[in-house]
């Protein structure tokens, strides 16, 4: 328990630390550049240490009250196909006595070592065919945890009207980590990169601003805190633009970005009022215990009165959990659709997405990494965290529109990547294409697609923050990024290289990277939910995306060196340094990605799957849910 | 097949050999010359390829038994389950053997001469034909490397004599049931050694260094020789298995057996130890070895090296284990899945214990660890390359007696296995000496600086087996010294005083790191240093005679380095039959 307090405290003091040293980065920048930025490095570092020991503090805890386990056992067989991307899970084998002792007393003992290390791996093998799970005729369960959310009130005491706080739990932290983790990265990246920048405390304390509210918005426990820190993620990054851009019209893209987003919150605060009024709460974990309680009486009360009939037979009962589920998302759709819309500006949705290249193309290099594998990643949070938790049921009856809108996504941004001369441009449209897959897993509404998802959201966040510092690097160099300019820099900067081809690599979905993982995950998600057409097209998406990645990695990296490189040589370590750890986080995650998975996996366990309505009957239910609004 | 005279051959044959040989040398010397009188070589070739035959033929007869005594417990069903003691106790797996007994009444190949107790048997098991084959198979490396070494000596014909005689009599060591025989043939190849030491007397080197050999010799001779007529006075037998059945059965059957001998049993244990471990070159009775070594015929360098004093090691071993055996009862119905787990229910006793009077392996370790240390040191100070590999060679056999005094099935198997590679790694290094000698007249390792270039072949199997012998995989000597260390840290959580053992594995860990010094330096001085003034002056390339069986023993190195599996199974066949007293009572019921 003495943890448990220490971990709030940590929690709070992550995010009084960024938001607190802002001002002072920002006196200090006036006179001290470097010192703002060392100290602003500093305070990022210290903000992502804080959190990575809360998300430990959060996965080592038991509390068997607040279990958030639910099996979802359906008839269908999927068997090795739903299971391989939880094959880390399968390393935990039963290791009690009575079994080491079947199968040992079931080998011979070689006495010779030699013969020994030889037969001994092909008993342990076997091993495994007696004794592991199979993993036929039932969707096999991930290996969950019990684990703790740490949460801090505001309002401890229920005094003051406003209900806000700050709560780590399995779908915060990993994304807390990736955040602060890549803004302590790239501020030390900044260090270097920014080295000479003008006004270097605003620049600083904006980054700084940024980090945090970033981790406001995914700390939050209110939906109305939510959207304060959303907001309030607003006005650095348009400081960062509007001051640091790289052209002459850094003001008026600055302002198309801000004037996009705002339209897209204003949509989602309708949204999120309506949900709450609606349930009554704005609080998220009240939410679910406003829903619970509604299915329960739905399912106990209300539909035995109406269809009587239907409690007789076991098929009767599952059409009626179905049904209780079915009305809930009937009644939400209308404000999950409209904070879908507010995501989806952030997120870049074709067709709300049109404020990006020219965004991305015009923040320095530092601020592009951090709004495409930060901030578009908390809008990716949000759907998680606010949506498909407790609405899943809503998502589902748009299954079909928001998954076609996933796939233009994802095809408009590889195709456009495939025609940018430009690395930038092209890493932006990625940027964009890759949200499509996310939004694809999330509209599926199954479990799978949805922690294949929320895993999609921490290897993309890794990849393309490296390809933005290996952009940044280049960019340095050379002073241009065209791919008409660079070729053949393999032989003078490999490391580089091969940091390249292995986020590439691991965007396109190549095993055993962590982009495979969850690209697999979020595909089986589709499969689950008998979308097979819808998920033929993302797969042919995974084509492009593979085809454009290669494509930039030979143009840049491979082939004759271009006249005028020959300088060229190894980036410098406070440039090299923060991208070799995101790959190496990458190659991890792609071997055991239940690192990862343990965190949220159970949370989305309780994620139902519904059969998808089509045609008329979705007419139908849209239909029913505006009356009852 | 079985217990006929043919088990003698690799006995016979080399004797007759020699004396084939003598005849057809005396009489080629004095008819014919020149080219002609390679025939006699070719004969003693000839005589080691037939001995090695009859030693490869008993081996598969014995392997014969087991594999018949295996298959005849699984089809009746009383196939012992594994035990996974074995790197604690002190026999190992192949317990097999003892159901023998009951089938075919003997796991001993024998040939009496005369009945037992009183008289002379010859008793082959693995752990004999292990050494065997090591004693045949180096002789013939050696006669064949001699054919070109030996060009320009007089006196072939005796020195192929004394080779084939000094290889029968080690093969009748090895082959000895009892420690008469053992004891006559152990003169026999003494005095072979001594004349093969001394064999070039026109200079006064050899002629030291064989006459000291023999003083000390003789001196550990007479020392066994007492302590065998202090064991027959006890015990009225000289018997190998009577000796052993008598003092574990007596111990079993009657506590207070341990008055038979009293204290006398300390000075036999003594006695043993330090008059075998003159033959065995251990500290401080190695004296003779540093200078004989450099004195004898490259061949005869390898011969000691490789195998005169393995055969020291072995009657060492093989008269302690045997006198003073491990009496502890093999837990044959012991509970698969209770016995990992719960070993005080498995030995309600307690762990075994070697006979009285006392723990003699710790006596023996006591050597083993003090015979490391000077080795080291002494190795690093010289300057004559056969006197640095004559130390090297006193430092492997302390490796081998930290594994044999173990005294567990998995020390006893990594002290043979160490064994068998020293040996294939010392013979292959002496007889490179032996080429680099024959190419620039000097043993001087300043002599020798830059001549891997001249004599490429030899140079790089000398690097190969100096390696083997630092421990670097893949090659043989790699995985030896790792079970060494690994026997003694599985011994030591079974015994009170285990923290002797994880001592002894840390000394010899040690040892190991500390004679990489000189041995990069002779990889250094014959590879990477600049030539010096004798070596500009070869011009003839290494011969591809005596290069021949160079090559072979480091494709041996190498082999056994990447697949060690069918060594190592020989050394556990060999140690199970050494330390599996119930094997040789069978043998002679």
């Amino acid at each position: 328990m003495l943890l448990d307090m220490l971990a709030s405290y940590e929690l709070a003091a992550s995010l009084a630390i960024l938001l607190g040293l802002a001002p002072i980065v920002y006196l200090l920048g006036k006179k001290w550049g470097r010192a703002a930025a060392w100290l602003s490095l500093l305070g990022a570092s210290a903000s992502a240490l804080l959190i990575i020991h809360v998300s430990y503090t959060v996965l080592t805890s038991y509390n068997t009250l607040l279990a958030t386990i639910s099996f979802d056992v359906t008839s269908k067989t999927y068997g090795l196909l739903i299971y391989f991307p939880f094959y880390s899970t399968a390393l935990r084998v039963d290791l009690s006595t009575w079994t080491a002792s079947l199968v040992t007393s079931a080998m011979p003992y070689y006495p010779n070592p030699f013969d020994r290390a030889v037969t001994y791996p092909l008993f342990h093998i076997f091993q495994y065919r007696l004794i592991a799970r199979p993993y036929y005729n039932i969707i096999p369960q991930p290996a969950f945890r019990i684990e703790l959310p740490i949460a801090v009130s505001m309002n401890p005491l229920l005094l003051l009207p406003i209900d806000a706080g700050l709560l780590a739990d399995g779908l915060s932290c990993p994304v807390a980590i990736l955040i602060s983790g890549l803004g302590a990265l790239v501020l030390l990246y900044c260090t270097k990169y920014m080295g000479d920048v003008k006004q270097p405390g605003t620049f600083y304390a904006s980054m700084l601003l940024f980090i945090g509210g970033m981790l406001g918005v995914l700390f939050s426990t209110s939906v109305i805190e939510f959207f304060v820190f959303w907001e309030l993620m607003l006005i650095p990054t348009y400081v960062l633009v509007a001051y640091y851009g790289l052209t002459e019209k850094r003001g008026v893209t600055a302002l198309k970005y801000f004037l996009w987003t705002t339209f897209g919150s204003s949509f989602m605060l309708v949204g999120m009022l309506m949900t709450g009024f609606n349930l009554g709460t704005f609080n998220i974990q009240e939410m679910r215990v406003v829903l619970d309680a509604y299915q329960n009486l739905l399912y106990s009360t209300v539909i035995p009165n109406v269809l009587p009939w239907i409690t007789g037979t076991l098929l009767g009962q599952q059409v009626q959990l179905w049904l209780s589920l079915a009305i809930i998302g009937a009644l939400m759709v209308i404000p999950v659709a409209l904070i879908m819309v507010g995501f989806a500006v952030k997120m870049a949705i074709f067709p709300l997405h049109t404020w990006l290249p020219d965004t991305y193309m015009e923040a320095p290099m530092p601020v592009t990494l951090l709004l495409s594998a930060a901030m578009t990643k908390t809008a990716a949070y949000g759907i998680a965290r606010i949506i498909s938790l407790y609405f899943a049921p809503s998502v589902a009856a748009m299954t079909i529109g928001l998954s076609i809108l996933a796939i233009i996504t994802a095809f408009y941004g590889g195709i456009m990547a495939l025609t940018q001369k430009n690395l930038k441009s092209m890493l932006a449209y990625s940027s964009m294409s890759q949200m499509g897959y996310i939004l694809f897993g999330y509209s599926m509404a199954t479990f799978y697609g949805v922690t294949g998802s929320f895993f999609h959201i921490i290897n993309h966040g890794i990849c393309i923050a490296t390809w933005f510092m290996i952009a940044g690097m280049l960019l340095k160099q050379f002073g241009t990024l065209d791919f008409e300019k660079l070729g053949g820099l393999a032989a003078k900067m490999p490391v580089t290289a091969t940091l390249a081809v292995i986020a590439g690599l691991s965007l396109s979905g190549i095993p055993p990277l962590s982009g495979f993982a969850s690209e697999w995950m979020i595909f089986v998600g589709g499969a689950v939910a008998n979308q097979y057409l819808l998920l033929g097209f993302m797969v042919l998406a995974t084509a492009v995306t593979l085809a454009y990645y290669l494509w930039a990695v030979r143009r840049i990296f491979f082939g004759p060196l271009k006249p005028g490189l020959e300088q060229a040589k190894e980036p410098p370590l406070r440039y090299l340094v923060p991208a070799v750890l995101l790959v190496v986080a990458t190659v991890i995650l792609g071997i055991a990605p239940n690192i990862a998975t343990q965190f949220f996996a159970p949370l989305f366990g309780a994620t139902p799957i519904l059969p998808t309505i089509y045609g008329w009957e979705q007419l139908a239910y849209v239909l029913t849910a505006l009356m009852m609004v | 097949m079985l217990s006929d005279v043919t088990l003698l051959y690799p006995i016979i044959v080399p004797i007759v050999f020699a004396i084939i040989v003598l005849g057809a040398g005396t009489l080629f010397e004095r008819v014919a010359g020149g080219k002609l009188q390679l025939i006699r070589e070719i004969l003693a070739v000839i005589g080691f390829i037939i001995a090695s035959f009859y030693v490869f033929l008993t081996y598969w007869q014995l392997r014969y038994l087991q594999i018949i005594s295996d298959w005849f417990q699984l089809s009746a069903g009383i196939f012992i389950p594994a035990t996974l003691y074995y790197e604690y106790m002190p026999a190992g797996y192949w317990m097999t053997f003892a159901y023998q007994v009951f089938m075919n009444g003997q796991n001993w190949l024998l040939y009496k001469a005369t009945m037992p107790p009183a008289g002379s048997v010859f008793a082959v098991d693995f752990l004999s034909i292990l050494m065997a084959a090591a004693f045949t198979g180096l002789g013939l490396a050696v006669s064949i490397y001699s054919i070109r070494y030996m060009e320009h000596d007089t006196g072939k014909t005796k020195y192929y004599a004394l080779l084939l005689i000094l290889v029968a009599a080690m093969n009748g060591v090895a082959f000895a049931g009892d420690l008469f025989t053992l004891f006559v043939f152990f003169e026999i190849m003494s005095i072979s050694a001594y004349s093969l030491v001394g064999f070039r007397k026109e200079n006064w080197e050899p002629v030291e260094a064989g006459f000291k050999y023999l003083l000390m010799g003789a001196v550990g001779s007479s020392m066994v020789l007492y302590a065998i007529s202090i064991l027959y006075g006890l015990t009225g037998t000289l018997n190998f298995a009577y000796l052993g059945t008598l003092l574990g059965l007596g111990q079993a059957l009657n506590p207070w057996t341990f008055l038979l001998g009293g204290s006398t049993f300390y000075l036999v244990i003594i006695l043993l130890i330090i008059g075998f471990g003159v033959k065995a070159a251990i500290v401080p009775v190695h004296t003779w070895l540093p200078d004989a070594h450099p004195a004898a015929p490259s061949g005869i360098s390898a011969m000691l090296s490789g195998v005169v004093i393995k055969a020291g090691v072995y009657s060492m071993a093989r008269s302690l284990f045997v006198v003073f055996p491990v009496t502890e009862a093999w837990p044959w119905l012991v509970p698969i899945n209770v016995a990992p787990y719960n070993l005080p229910a498995a030995f309600p006793t307690g762990f075994p214990g070697y006979s009285f009077p006392f723990h003699w392996n710790y006596a023996l370790v006591v050597f083993a660890i003090i015979t490391l240390i000077v080795a080291n040191v002494m190795a690093l100070l010289q300057q004559d390359i056969k006197r640095l590999l004559a130390y090297s060679s006193i430092l492997n056999i302390g490796f081998i007696m930290v594994g044999i005094s173990i005294g567990t099935a998995a020390g006893v198997t990594a002290g043979l296995f160490h064994l068998i590679n020293h040996a294939i790694a010392k013979g292959l290094l002496f007889l490179g000496t032996g080429v680099y000698l024959h190419a620039t007249g000097s043993r001087m390792l300043n002599d020798l600086s830059g001549i891997g270039r001249k004599t490429p072949i030899t140079s790089l199997s000398f690097a190969i087996g100096t390696l083997a012998l630092m421990g670097i995989p893949p090659l043989n000597g790699f995985w030896s010294k790792a079970l060494i260390v690994l026997s003694a840290l599985w011994y030591a959580p079974f015994v009170p005083e285990g923290w002797v053992w994880v001592t002894v594995a840390l000394a010899t860990i040690l040892a190991s790191a500390f004679s990489a010094a000189f041995y990069l330096r002779l990889i250094y001085v014959i590879w990477f240093s600049p030539e010096s003034e004798r070596v500009k002056a070869i011009n003839k390339r290494e011969s591809l005679v005596m290069a021949l069986p160079i090559a072979v023993l480091a494709f041996a190195c190498i082999a056994f380095g990447v697949y060690p599996s069918p060594l190592y199974s020989l050394a556990n066949r060999a140690a199970e039959a050494l330390l599996y007293i119930p094997n040789y009572f069978s043998g002679i019921v």
